[in-house]
């Protein structure tokens, strides 16, 4: 899809159309910016540069806050798009996604002849453009994709693989990144056609055994992987989230709530899975831009927000003037839950159980484990001040 | 959000807002721009972006609570 966030918000507010528009986590100036129109692009707006960088480049530039539900059920629709013409649908990232359509003709005119008829669905359903290529394989249809933006059709045929490659920068494949490309740069290596006259053993010896024979083949275009409609049924390999303060948290005690509503979105969100993981990551930024984090295996696998919570703080130990938190659980299973033999334990689990079903009835946040700050201990009628954990 | 009232057509599965009051005004919706679904516990939350001409809005419809909401800035 062609900046695809930015796009969705253009076609929700006719006014927005033709205006130099950028989706961010939020509108303040801490933003950074997850996408932007072609129009803000134009002016020198770039993913992941700070919203006071992008505001400075373009004046007019018109900042949103993204709303992630309306681009997941948009993505949602547009694959049932992709399913009238094929069940061979591997959803890549939430904008873009390989289609199998060997099966539903057998050349290159009717799978184009497909890819328009899906254009024209998704402008008509969405008012929304994309980039679509078309290739042998997923390498070379991903490399089509990317060459006409907005609104492109590119197809690539088996014969004019060798020519185009030759000329094509390295990076400009998927799955060479910034390193691959700057390790190659330094041996003299800019294009996959230069990439293929790198002898095998030479790339093996320098990037492995595996990822030195896939350099190989895809300097060549060659790529074996099927479309694999199974992959976003996948299980996640961890669940993570982190969050950048609005603004620098100089009370210790005050960013540890921030890092427990975390800790507890993170744990809501494997119970809500399945899931337990064993492992927890944590890491901690200063408004210096210092950070500190660690990571920890436990013996046993975990759901609960207060594990990970006490857990995380093993390994940091936030300090004054906190920016950001990131927290994830990883190595996980599904389905283990074991009977503890202590009863507190069972307890606490039923405690949680019970505060999922009512969330689950009544929506997130409903009901939620209280953080007692040991720094806010005070005399006030001998209780402990609570505090709300929301806005995060 | 603010609860608002809303008049609007069910027809076919599918719904589309005419028209909505709010602080005391009436909006007639003269191009629904977008629409999507979220969940909020075990309610099933409509929403539309709604053009009246001159603005968007963001209206959303609760099933279970039958209620309408403006997002307010």
């Amino acid at each position: 899809m062609n900046s695809y966030f930015a796009s969705v918000e253009q076609a929700a507010d006719p006014r927005l159309k033709g205006r130099p528009v950028a989706v961010g986590g939020g509108i303040g100036k801490r933003t950074v910016i997850a996408t932007s129109s072609y129009e803000a692009r134009a002016r020198g707006v770039k993913t992941g540069m700070p919203a006071w960088e992008a505001l400075k480049k373009c004046p007019g530039l018109l900042i949103i806050a993204g709303d992630m539900d309306k681009y997941i059920y948009t993505t949602r629709q547009i694959v049932k798009i992709f399913k009238k013409y094929t069940d061979l649908v591997e959803v890549f990232s939430i904008d873009e996604a390989f289609l199998d359509l060997s099966a539903e003709c057998p050349d290159l005119a009717g799978a184009s002849e497909i890819c328009r008829k899906i254009k024209n669905d998704i402008k008509q359903g969405f008012d929304l453009t994309c980039s679509v290529g078309l290739g042998p394989n997923k390498l070379i249809a991903k490399l089509a994709s990317d060459m006409q933006k907005p609104d492109g059709l590119v197809a690539i045929e088996e014969k004019e693989i060798p020519l185009i490659l030759e000329f094509t920068a390295v990076d400009a494949l998927c799955g060479i990144g910034r390193r691959t490309k700057k390790k190659l740069n330094s041996i003299g290596v800019k294009t996959c056609g230069g990439l293929s006259r790198v002898p095998l053993e030479a790339l093996t010896s320098s990037f492995g055994s595996v990822y030195g024979r896939r350099l190989f083949e895809m300097s060549r275009g060659i790529d074996t992987a099927q479309v694999d409609p199974l992959k976003e049924l996948a299980d996640p390999k961890s669940i993570s989230h982190s969050y950048t303060l609005p603004a620098d948290e100089p009370d210790p005690e005050k960013a540890k709530q921030t890092l427990f509503v975390l800790c507890a979105k993170v744990a809501a969100r494997a119970r809500a899975g399945g899931y337990r993981g064993s492992t927890v990551s944590a890491c901690v930024r200063y408004s210096d831009h210092s950070m500190s984090g660690g990571q920890k295996k436990l013996e046993e696998y975990i759901d609960d927000g207060t594990r990970i919570y006490d857990t995380a703080l093993r390994m940091i130990d936030p300090r004054g003037h906190v920016r950001f938190f990131g927290v994830a659980l990883s190595s996980l299973v599904k389905g283990c839950d074991q009977i503890s033999l202590l009863s507190g334990e069972e307890n606490s689990k039923a405690a949680v159980r019970a505060m999922d079903k009512v969330n689950s009835k009544y929506g997130p946040g409903t009901v939620s484990k209280g953080f007692i700050s040991s720094g806010l201990l005070t005399a006030k009628c001998g209780m402990a001040e609570k505090t709300a954990l929301s806005g995060i | 959000m603010c609860r608002i009232k809303v008049a609007a057509v069910f027809e076919n599965g599918v719904i589309s807002p005419v028209k909505f009051r709010h602080a005391g005004r009436d909006y007639k919706v003269d191009k629904i721009t977008y629409r999507w679904t979220t969940r909020n516990g075990a309610s099933k939350i409509y929403h539309f972006a709604v053009y009246d001409g001159a603005n968007t809005f963001e209206i959303s419809f609760d099933d279970k609570n039958t209620l309408w909401e403006l997002k307010t800035e």
